[in-house]
């Protein structure tokens, strides 16, 4: 593990910043935070990464990548948020999305599939959760009913991102009975822009919208499962615990941290008796939770990632983001719960984002509590 | 002082919650919510209701002297109903009109014809914050230029609450030469612009300008405007801590109420230690800030016993407290109700909302504790023994 860049990876990082701090790309981020109500999708500077290989750039050339590593993945998506580029698309695409289809996926469906998100044209989104069903996905009721020789899904998704404006989505459905809850549980790739699925908005505190998803029927065939029929539990689990590197939570709090940072070096409130000593205690914890990140980075590189590591990177990452958006409000008072359409606004109105993206961070991708009680039973041997 | 509350307290406490009974409750939590997508509503009517409702319980009748047909009550009662009124998540002109309120009691020759109509409600929105650095805390109200001889003033304000609908606005103002001059005006006067502010709470906050606007009338601070300001918004702050005292016990009801109805592997999720214990120790919090604030009410009541400094230090301390307190259990309650918490339909995500906004009120709690770090040596002498070593 690297406890800084390489000096490829650094040459790297330049070259995507670079392109990052293009005036277009800058112009078009700038037009995505100006607007009300819409919300980004694929946005140009994803296009503009595609092209040249680098979304996804640690996938095989053959679907769209440059065969590079996963720490110039990670820069990627560092310098994405870190430019204040929305990255959410990029996340689920190719990070979770895509890695599933990477690791499990039949060749067919990676040409068909990879090289579109690999460009930056094409968008793909997730179908776990249910209305009764969130930390526990083992219990999901969506049924996939046996038609000829292939399946009708039907059931209800919520909290979906992003899927109002995706081609495709991994969707996890009930194939079998089974007294054992984890069995039974299949894998597909689901399109999305068809009569047999339904997409209503669900709101939210975010600035990008849940998606309240009606399966009403739609056809899928055994062309379009990843990994075995039945066998959908053992894909969720490796995928989602591969992704739980905490990447975009780090670069969020280490974004959120230096807006702040600059602001208060700005203003002299570094100097506050308050404010100096509270953002010297963040700044050891934004580098302390970034670096497990790259650690569980370095292992997955490696082949040897490692479950509980995984737990404490996504844990801390996700907290410590969360604590830097009320530090952001303890040092900005009330001009820091302006917007960024009010003239006014501390900081841009980035913080007060910061404040309601955060409250979802340590729900998503595990929520804080199903990482400690990983911590707790696997690393420490407890709970059992 | 008592722990336990009065007879007084507690039947205003039982008047308020029979009051504020479900159907109401739901009302008022969302009755200055502006969401962008439930259509454009307004409910100004619903606040007027509710305002008539609060003048009916008597409560802006509360703090005003007997000459203004008031009962002259202290911060002790006030802060019962500023606790019921947080736990709905009220917002609205009561708290600006009490301190209003207030403030005119205190000054030479008291309006007293001002103070009966609020008695029978008449609203009053502050106008006294910038959103300079250290000028939301109010201690020092903002800049603004006086024009006596001409009957005018001049200068911005920010976060003025509800100041499209209320009958009144009371500015207050630091002129050029130092000294704090006070103005009721006009809220539809000349030269008055204001603007919604676009924010986390989705509320009622108003940017003002004011140019060479009229006022309706200057207020006599008396000898001392600085220290009767002062003292005025010890008494606000007080019961500003017993609001968000209340807006934790809002928040964490709900999230009790939905750690017992949500059932994930089997069971419901408050049977999960980890959520249950966490839960548990919000609740001892919230119960010991609600007693530190009203400890700070009991002084607020008393400042020629215990000494003004002691009043201010105690009521920056239970705000500082209460708004800490208030915006964990805000973000504990979007924690324990998951995704869920984050949609439009769900109460968590107003309490995550109103418990940022209002724990920045008065001043954000650093602020407010750096503000008074010096007067807590004096409580040292306050000990009833030496200390010894
Ligand atoms: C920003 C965001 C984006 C999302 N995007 C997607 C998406 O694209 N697609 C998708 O399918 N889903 C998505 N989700 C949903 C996400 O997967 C769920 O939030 C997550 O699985 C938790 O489920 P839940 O929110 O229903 O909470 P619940 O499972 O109801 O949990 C509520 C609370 O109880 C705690 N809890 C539950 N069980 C236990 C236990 N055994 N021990 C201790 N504590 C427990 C939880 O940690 C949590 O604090 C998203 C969520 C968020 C916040």
């Amino acid at each position: 593990m690297e406890l800084r860049d390489t000096p490829e990876d650094r040459a790297f990082r330049d070259e995507i910043c670079a392109l990052l701090c293009q005036e277009e790309v800058r112009a078009e981020v700038a037009a995505v935070r100006a607007r009300r109500g819409g919300e980004p999708g694929l946005l140009d500077v994803y296009r503009r990464l595609g092209e040249r290989g680098y979304l996804a750039v640690n996938w095989p050339k053959e679907y769209g990548g440059l065969g590079g590593t996963l720490q110039q993945k990670t820069i990627v998506t560092e310098e994405l948020i870190g430019h204040g580029v929305p990255d959410i698309v990029h996340t689920l695409s190719i990070d979770i999305v895509g890695l599933a289809l990477l690791m499990y996926g039949t060749d067919d469906q990676k040409e068909r599939l990879l090289p579109r998100i690999a460009r930056g044209e094409g968008a793909a989104s997730i179908l776990f959760s249910e209305p009764g069903v969130g930390s526990d996905l083992a219990a999901l009721e969506t049924r996939a009913e046996r038609d000829g020789d292939g399946w009708r899904l039907r059931g209800r998704k919520v909290y979906s991102m992003k899927s109002h404006l995706a081609d495709f989505a991994l969707c996890a459905a009930r194939t079998g009975e089974s007294d054992v809850k984890y069995h039974g549980i299949t894998l597909f790739v689901v399109p999305l822009k068809t009569p047999g699925v339904l997409v209503d908005p669900l709101w939210n505190l975010g600035d990008e919208r849940f998606g309240d998803i009606t399966l009403a029927g739609v056809r899928v065939t055994a062309d379009d499962i990843v990994g075995e029929v039945d066998g959908g539990w053992e894909v969720i689990n490796h995928v989602l615990g591969l992704e739980r590197t905490g990447v975009e939570f780090e670069a969020k709090a280490t974004r959120w941290f230096d807006v702040l940072l600059r602001h208060a070096a700005d203003t002299g409130l570094l100097e506050h008796p308050v404010h100096g000593p509270r953002l010297v205690e963040l700044e050891g914890w934004v580098r302390a939770a970034r670096l497990l990140s790259w650690r569980s980075v370095g292992e997955l590189a490696e082949g040897r990632s490692d479950e509980v590591h995984n737990a404490m990177a996504k844990l801390l990452t996700s907290e410590v983001s969360k604590e830097v958006a009320h530090t952001a409000l303890d040092l900005t008072g009330l001009p820091g719960v302006l917007d960024r359409h009010d003239g006014r606004a501390a900081l841009h109105g980035i913080g007060e984002a910061a404040y309601r993206e955060a409250a979802g961070l340590t729900l998503a991708s595990g929520t804080s509590e199903v990482m400690l009680a990983l911590i707790a039973s696997t690393g420490l041997g407890l709970l059992a | 002082m008592k722990i336990a509350p009065s007879t007084e307290q507690l039947a205003l406490d039982q008047a308020l919650s029979e009051f504020l009974e479900e159907e109401v409750a739901s009302l008022v939590r969302r009755m200055a919510y502006r969401s962008p997508y439930s259509g454009t509503e307004d409910n100004r009517e619903v606040r007027a209701m509710v305002h008539q409702a609060l003048v009916d319980l008597g409560v802006p009748r509360l703090p005003l002297p007997a000459a203004a047909g008031g009962t002259g009550r202290g911060q002790e009662d006030l802060v019962v109903v500023a606790e019921q009124l947080g736990a709905v998540l009220y917002q609205g002109l009561l708290p600006d009109t009490l301190t209003a309120a207030e403030l005119l009691a205190r000054c030479g020759e008291a309006p007293l014809d001002l103070l009966r109509r609020i008695g029978e409600g008449t609203t009053v929105a502050l106008a006294v914050r910038s959103d300079a650095p250290g000028g939301t805390t109010t201690a020092v109200p903002a800049p603004l230029t006086v024009d006596r001889a001409r009957g005018t003033l001049t200068g911005t304000r920010a976060f003025v609450p509800f100041a499209e609908e209320a009958d009144h606005l009371l500015v207050l103002g630091t002129d050029t030469d130092g000294k704090l001059h006070a103005a009721l005006a006009d809220p539809r006067a000349r030269g008055l612009s204001r603007r919604l502010h676009e924010e986390l709470g989705r509320g009622e906050l108003y940017a003002l300008d004011f140019t060479d606007t009229p006022v309706t009338a200057w207020l006599d601070l008396g000898e001392d405007p600085a220290a009767l300001w002062r003292a005025t918004l010890d008494g606000a702050r007080v019961r500003h801590a017993a609001q968000l005292t209340g807006v934790s016990r809002g928040a964490l009801r709900l999230s009790v109420e939905r750690a017992r109805e949500r059932r994930q592997f089997g069971r419901p999720i408050g049977h999960q230690q980890a959520l249950a214990l966490r839960l548990a120790e919000l609740a001892a919090r919230v119960d010991a800030v609600g007693l530190v604030v009203r400890a700070a009410a009991w002084e607020a009541d008393r400042p020629d016993t215990v000494g003004a400094e002691t009043v201010r230090l105690s009521a920056a301390q239970a705000l500082a407290m209460a708004a800490q307190t208030a915006r964990r259990t805000a973000t504990e309650a979007m924690q324990i109700h998951g995704a869920y918490g984050m949609t439009e339909n769900s109460d968590a995500q107003l309490f995550y909302r109103r418990a940022a906004v209002e724990s920045l009120w008065l001043g954000s709690p650093a602020e407010l504790r750096g503000e008074v770090a010096s007067l807590l040596r004096a409580r040292i002498a306050a000990r009833p023994r030496p200390v010894v070593l």
